[in-house]
């Protein structure tokens, strides 16, 4: 679904925790998230803390968007 | 123009006393044949062997197979050019050996090996380990340019083809065959227009087909007839083997066999446009151009199959042709041999269009070849990436066995999914 | 009789589900679970002295420390062959059991196979590095799967070389190898052209390969002007699962309204992807589809505008051609709706 985004000209960040299955699809952006359960969050922290993860998590990605095709990051 | 082929099986073969076929047996005089052969001013000596099918032989550096030929010296050469002048080929009646072949053994620079085995395994791959042999070793004077003594020895290789056929001279064939092709008959009705797009392999001296005895090298696309490839015309001057094809699988053109199979059936023979795998990028792209455009307005075929003679320069030319073709409106089949080592693609190119492609085998694929030979002829060691013992069981790629892929469709090989 | 190690997930080593999906490394004596009918399946010459089992999330999460861990426990069985699945269609299983296989078979040398559906996700990874043998999607089909993977297995064990994939029932290993057919080359080239010509199906030799290289769209300029949107296949639903996406094998997707939204919150929404544990996402849905973040940094102005829609479906055994069109569909939608950037999580 990712390639078909991006051929539709819009660069796409696949978050996922199974990289090498997007790798093999050939998907331009991976970014691994914390938990294949808890993809953007960690139920073991603290609420507050949680947040902040999840926005630490989520400008990364967006870095990701920002930055030209061909990046992976952990 | 219509060719008679007279057929002349070859039940044995023997350098002894005089020269003379007698039912299927064939005797030579040597030292005849040898004084015959070394009228080439760059020939040193010239060893001759006979292998039969079955014997525990081996035979290196094979440079070129030749089907033993011979016309009446009224009709000309059966090599016009190549050997002796110009003159028509495809017509009249030519004398064939049958499981009959002149072996060139010859190392050249940048040759690559290329064997035949007369028993076991590589016999059973190859149809050219089930024929009965003469085998022409020739040395080259001190000095001698390696192109120009590979011509020599192409010409000797001819000479001697020449000289096995002639036995046959007065006899009766054990049968015949006819090809007749002629623009102006009249066009089937009903069936689609065929056209042969034979692609040739020319680079230079030592690597090139020659047409009438002239280089291919600078070749543009030529309609050229049917009957020429099968009658001698195209004469193969190369010992970059064993990607290419030998001469006698030109003479026994099995592409253009099954066009006259089929020729008013489910196909109308259209005609063959001859073609050069260029060197440079932008030939091959004219190429492809020229000859799309002769099979479409000038051919007016409905679909073409193509072929090509040699590794990965050559995919790319099959697909810029397919394209070519396809994008006029012409169905294309293409012959492709694959070089899948592995991982890799079977073929080197590929378009979107070559929708239709047969396999003539997979040529990194090892075979193991088991047999422990007595007689190795030509050398006492493999050229190039080949290692191993010369007589003893070794384990090849089995492209390096000349006969098991044949380019233009005639072997039983082909590449599967694994 | 060789001492063989079969390798399941936590379901199938009998332990749990999802909730267990976090379990490390562990081993067990004799088989376990589908490895007792495999057992009586492979009969005299083979014994499974041992199953070793892992979680699939902490294999999923730890991969490298997971696979040592396992190939030590392997080892120590010196076992003469190495069975891994069968996963059917579940991608973290997949995963597990193709990269044991292959870490076995490159690194302990000991032969290896898998077994797993052709649409598991790690099946185009897989299946070149080892055999892997064909199953069907689910574990109703668990005994045709078994009765492969035996075969297989004894051939293997009797040092029989593999015949082509499709003949094995094995996925395609990739590669060629030749065959001696009955008709040459020639012949074949002229049927194939005379099919082509009459309109009639024929069948390439060599296949194309897939022409699928996306060109990639730049990075965006400016994240303060962007327009960004969030695409979900973790299934996130709003509560009720309005338009009934399947948990399984899906084929439509959901468009769901984010205006006036700053949170997502679990009595709204929940997951209803049936392939992993989604309790933690139905306790707060932002930790799939980080609503709350990215509202946060529109609100500060780092990001141009989150997108009034999120798009939603099930990322759960969906063939890859269902996954292209439903790409497509909700590419079109996105595009019509000003949208530069997306941000697509997978569970």
């Amino acid at each position: 679904m990712a390639k078909e985004i991006e051929r539709a000209g819009i660069p796409t960040v696949h978050v996922t925790n199974l990289a090498s299955v997007a790798r093999s699809t050939g998907a331009n952006r991976i970014f691994t998230g914390r938990a294949i359960p808890h993809v953007f969050g960690d139920p073991a922290l603290p609420p507050d803390e949680e947040r902040r993860l999840r926005r630490r998590l989520v400008e990364d990605a967006l870095a990701m968007l920002t930055a030209d095709a061909g990046a992976e990051r952990a | 123009m219509e060719l008679e082929l007279a057929h002349y099986p070859v039940t044995s073969l023997r350098l002894d006393g005089e020269t003379r076929y007698e039912a299927g047996h064939l005797a030579l005089d040597a030292a005849a044949l040898r004084r015959h052969l070394m009228v080439e001013p760059l020939m040193a000596e010239i060893e001759l062997h006979v292998a039969a099918p079955g014997d525990r032989t081996r035979i290196l550096h094979v440079a070129d197979v030749i089907e033993p030929r011979w016309k009446v010296p009224e009709a000309g050469s059966p090599f016009p050019g190549s050997l002796g002048g110009l003159c028509q080929s495809g017509g009249g009646q030519t004398h064939v050996l049958d499981d009959a072949g002149v072996v060139i053994s010859a190392a050249f620079p940048t040759s690559e090996e290329a064997i035949i085995d007369m028993c076991g395994r590589g016999s059973e791959l190859s149809r050219f380990g089930r024929m009965w042999h003469l085998v022409v070793v020739p040395r080259a004077r001190g000095g001698a340019d390696p192109g120009e003594f590979g011509l020599a020895a192409m010409r000797s290789g001819l000479r001697a083809a020449i000289f096995l056929a002639e036995a046959t001279r007065g006899h009766e064939p054990a049968r015949t065959e006819r090809f007749r092709w002629d623009p102006t008959d009249a066009r089937s009705r009903g069936v689609p227009r065929v056209g042969y797009l034979y692609y040739v392999y020319s680079h230079g001296i030592g690597r090139q087909k020659l047409y009438y005895g002239r280089s291919t090298r600078d070749l543009m696309p030529t309609i050229i007839h049917p009957n020429e490839p099968m009658d001698g015309a195209l004469v193969n001057d190369g010992y970059s083997k064993p990607t290419k094809n030998a001469t006698h699988d030109i003479l026994n053109h099995p592409v253009i066999r099954e066009l006259y199979r089929r020729h008013g059936r489910d196909i109308d023979f259209a005609g063959v446009v001859l073609a050069n795998h260029h060197a440079a990028s932008a030939d091959k792209q004219s190429t492809a151009f020229h000859a799309a455009r002769i099979l479409k307005h000038v051919l007016g075929v409905d679909g073409v199959v193509i072929s090509k003679d040699g590794g990965g320069q050559a995919d790319v030319d099959l697909m810029l042709a397919c394209s070519a073709c396809e994008k006029l409106g012409l169905r294309t089949v293409l012959l492709a041999k694959e070089e899948t080592g592995g991982e890799g693609a079977a073929l080197v190119d590929m378009v979107p269009e070559a929708n239709a492609i047969v396999s003539v085998g997979n040529c990194p694929e090892r075979i193991r070849l088991s047999e422990k030979m007595d007689r190795v002829i030509g050398d006492r060691e493999f050229l190039g990436a080949i290692q191993g013992d010369v007589a003893g069981a070794v384990e090849i790629p089995v492209q390096n066995l000349i006969g098991a892929i044949d380019p233009i469709g005639g072997s039983r090989l082909a590449g599967q999914p694994a | 009789m060789t001492r063989v190690v079969h390798y399941v997930n936590q379901f199938f080593a009998g332990l749990g589900g999802e909730e267990k999906a976090g379990l490390t490394p562990a081993r067990a004596d004799g088989p376990l679970g589908p490895g007792q009918p495999l057992q009586a399946l492979l009969g005299e010459a083979a014994r499974i002295v041992a199953t070793v089992y892992c979680g699939d999330n902490h294999f999923g999460e730890n991969e490298a420390a997971a696979t040592e861990a396992i190939l030590a426990l392997v080892a120590a069985e010196r076992p003469g062959l190495f069975i891994a699945g069968p996963a059917f269609d579940a991608g973290r299983y997949g995963i597990a059991c193709g990269g044991l296989a292959r870490a076995v078979s490159a690194r302990l040398g000991i032969p290896a196979i898998a077994a797993m559906a052709a649409t598991n996700p790690a099946a185009e990874a897989a299946r070149r590095e080892v055999p892997v043998v064909a199953t069907g999607s689910s574990a109703r089909e668990m005994g045709p799967a078994l009765e492969r993977m035996a075969a297989v297995a004894r051939k293997l064990l009797c040092g029989e070389p593999l015949g082509p994939s499709v003949a094995e029932g094995l996925l395609p290993r990739g590669g060629r190898r030749n065959v001696w057919v009955d008709r040459p080359a020639a012949a074949r080239a002229l049927d194939l052209l005379v099919a082509k010509l009459a309109g009639t199906p024929f069948e390439t030799e060599i296949p194309l390969p897939a022409f699928d290289a996306v060109p990639r769209p730049p990075g965006l300029p400016d994240l303060r002007r962007a327009r960004v949107a969030l695409v979900t296949t973790a299934g996130l639903v709003p509560r009720g699962n309005p338009d009934r996406l399947t948990s399984y094998l899906s084929s439509r997707y959901g468009r769901y309204d984010l205006t006036g939204i700053d949170d997502l919150s679990g009595t709204a929404f929940e997951s209803v992807h049936g392939g992993f544990f989604t309790a933690h996402v139905n306790e707060d849905p932002d930790r799939m589809v980080p609503v709350d973040a990215l509202r946060q940094l529109e609100r500060e102005g780092a990001l141009g505008a989150l997108h009034e829609a999120f798009y939603s479906t099930v990322g759960n055994g969906t063939p890859p051609e269902t996954a292209k069109r439903l790409g497509q569909e909700i590419a079109g939608q996105l595009k019509e709706g000003g949208v530069e950037g997306v941000i697509l999580t997978s569970s």
